[in-house]
């Protein structure tokens, strides 16, 4: 799967954890989501398992931390790095 | 144009074009370059941050050998503080400088080390760290008082150092540790801008990535540094006008004067300790204001700190962004101590989330949380107190422990209902609702206010009061 098949998949799921009084329309690739105000901090722990769901990823052997969920960019970095 | 309008006109003003374009200028770093020096002419740190930012601004591209050069008169005085003997310092610096190109070494070949050692790199760097804090028993027996000593500034240095070197090793996890110089990890391991054992900023990859390399981004975060410096300078005089004012104590001399119109409130450690000649009404009040008190202490150190951090060109976070308006104990946490939290949350609760209960989303949750706020909560502080608790061996060390032990636990359990609550709430009709209520969020406000100044009782003074202190204290604000 190609980031531009990830993200679409990721954009619904925000939908779904999204505080409803800030729309994903608002928000641009690199911003931050918690400081947008469009996620809270617990809607990170929500997006590790999706990750770990839906892409079948294991963070047990790389770690994972807060910045690296901070952004739809980074996310999608997460899922497949990017290719320079 | 609206008083809001007006308002959120300059308190942005920082953000303006016209002013973050002549902040670019020349003209406009020396002005930021002496209001800064103006802003900490009565902080101890003005004669470190003054001219290292003079150099900064002067040669943005060599910042980081900047700040690590001022590392060395940081650590100088850290331990000047600590009242350890100058001739000490530079024998200092050998136990110092190994642990940190140890650190460095490892986090630069992450991949190559052993599997077990990659899989537990934070484990390891502690055990590490434990078992030579430990060692120092050998030469400073319990109830012997270090302070002062070699020994003494080595117990102090190891848990100050021990955070930062653990981001320095999540970089190397993460590989981008990978051709980074020994300098690039220094700065922010002994850092110029001040701190606690918290690491304000973070590690290498926040601040990489928070960092301010253009000109103009430059000057914009350092206008945000400057206004941190005014927010926290305002908080220490409203801190202050609480002392004279509501506690009725001496500040710059001036109690004297005020005394008369001093509402002479107690502070709660000492309205714990005298609780039965103190009203109710009294009691409550002073528990109240503590909450607002700390807050304002954590809010003017952490804007100093952050402040200039942010004048050195890297854009990070505040450590306390208006928690008093928080309307859930989550929220507040977040907004409180944003680096406390965030170290408990990449040392603790993430590596406790993403490795077991997988299958069992609410254990999952609460046992991250535990092993967080309670569990890593307890360990942060028992090794920031390593020297005093040595100095009262086991018995003092449990008598010390039990009420911060009560403190986190509470904390830990408001927070896991806290976060589970938000998440019924999410994407329900509710969730709109509840953003917009005046008189719904003020009440959800005051909860918060109440649960937070409630468990402070467990964490106010923990040396002089008992636990049957504060359980009494308790039970007496609701009649029992």
């Amino acid at each position: 799967m190609s980031r531009a098949d990830n993200k679409p998949k990721l954009i619904a799921f925000l939908e779904t954890i999204r505080r409803p009084d800030v729309t994903l329309e608002s928000i641009g690739e690199h911003d931050d989501l918690v400081d947008s105000g469009l996620l809270d901090s617990l809607a990170l722990l929500e997006i590790i398992t999706f990750l770990e769901t839906e892409f079948s990823m294991d963070f047990s052997d790389t770690g994972i931390d807060s910045d690296q969920l901070s952004t739809i960019a980074n996310i999608l970095d997460l899922i497949e790095p990017r290719r320079t | 144009m609206t008083v809001r309008q007006r308002y959120a006109e300059i308190s942005q003003l920082h953000e303006s074009p016209q002013l973050i374009a002549f902040a670019a200028t020349p003209a406009g770093f020396f002005l930021v370059w002496a209001a800064t020096t103006l802003l900490l002419a009565r902080s101890s740190t003005v004669y470190l941050i003054s001219p290292l930012l003079a150099l900064v601004l002067l040669a943005p591209q060599w910042r980081t050998q900047i700040l690590a050069f001022g590392s060395i008169f940081a650590l100088y005085g850290m331990l000047t503080r600590q009242q350890v003997d100058p001739a000490a310092f530079p024998t200092l610096l050998v136990p110092v400088g190994l642990l940190l190109y140890g650190c460095y070494r490892t986090a630069t070949s992450y991949h190559r080390l052993p599997r077990f050692v990659q899989r537990n790199g934070q484990i390891v760097l502690h055990a590490v760290a434990c078992g030579m804090l430990l060692t120092t028993w050998f030469f400073t027996p319990v109830g012997v008082d270090s302070k002062g000593s070699i020994v003494g500034a080595l117990r102090f240095l190891l848990p100050y150092l021990l955070w930062r070197c653990g981001y320095m090793l999540l970089a190397g996890r993460r590989g981008t540790a990978a051709g980074s110089g020994f300098l690039d990890h220094v700065f922010y391991c002994v850092p110029a801008y001040g701190g606690t054992g918290i690491p304000y900023g973070k590690g290498y990859d926040h601040l990489i990535r928070h960092r301010a390399d253009a000109p103009r981004a430059h000057a914009q975060a350092a206008l945000a540094g400057l206004k941190l410096l005014v927010l926290a300078w305002v908080w220490l005089a409203v801190r202050s006008a609480l002392a004279l004012f509501v506690y009725g104590e001496d500040v710059y001399g001036l109690r004297h004067l005020f005394l008369p119109y001093a509402f002479d409130v107690p502070r709660l450690g000492e309205a714990i300790a005298r609780r039965d000649s103190i009203g109710l009404p009294l009691a409550w009040l002073s528990m109240f204001l503590e909450l607002f008190d700390v807050t304002l202490g954590f809010a003017a150190w952490g804007h100093m700190v952050i402040g200039a951090l942010r004048l050195f060109g890297f854009n990070v976070f505040r450590n306390t962004y208006k928690p008093l308006l928080a309307e859930s104990l989550v929220e507040f946490w977040r907004r409180f101590y944003y680096y406390f939290k965030e170290l408990l949350t990449e040392f603790f609760f993430l590596p406790a989330y993403i490795s077991i209960f997988k299958g069992y989303p609410r254990l999952r949750i609460f046992v991250a949380i535990m092993s967080a706020a309670f569990l890593g909560n307890i360990y942060y502080h028992m090794l920031l107190d390593v020297e005093e608790l040595a100095n009262v061996g086991f018995g003092g060390t449990l008598a010390r422990v039990g009420p911060r032990s009560v403190y986190c636990f509470l904390l830990a359990f408001g927070i896991f209902v806290s976060m589970l609550r938000e998440q019924s709430r999410r994407g329900s009709r509710m969730a709109t609702a509840r953003t917009s209520t005046l008189p719904g969020s003020l009440r959800r406000i005051a909860g918060v206010w109440l649960f937070y100044a409630l468990i402070h009782i467990w964490n106010v003074n923990p040396v002089e009061l008992t636990f049957s202190q504060r359980l009494r204290f308790l039970f007496s604000l609701f009649g029992l």
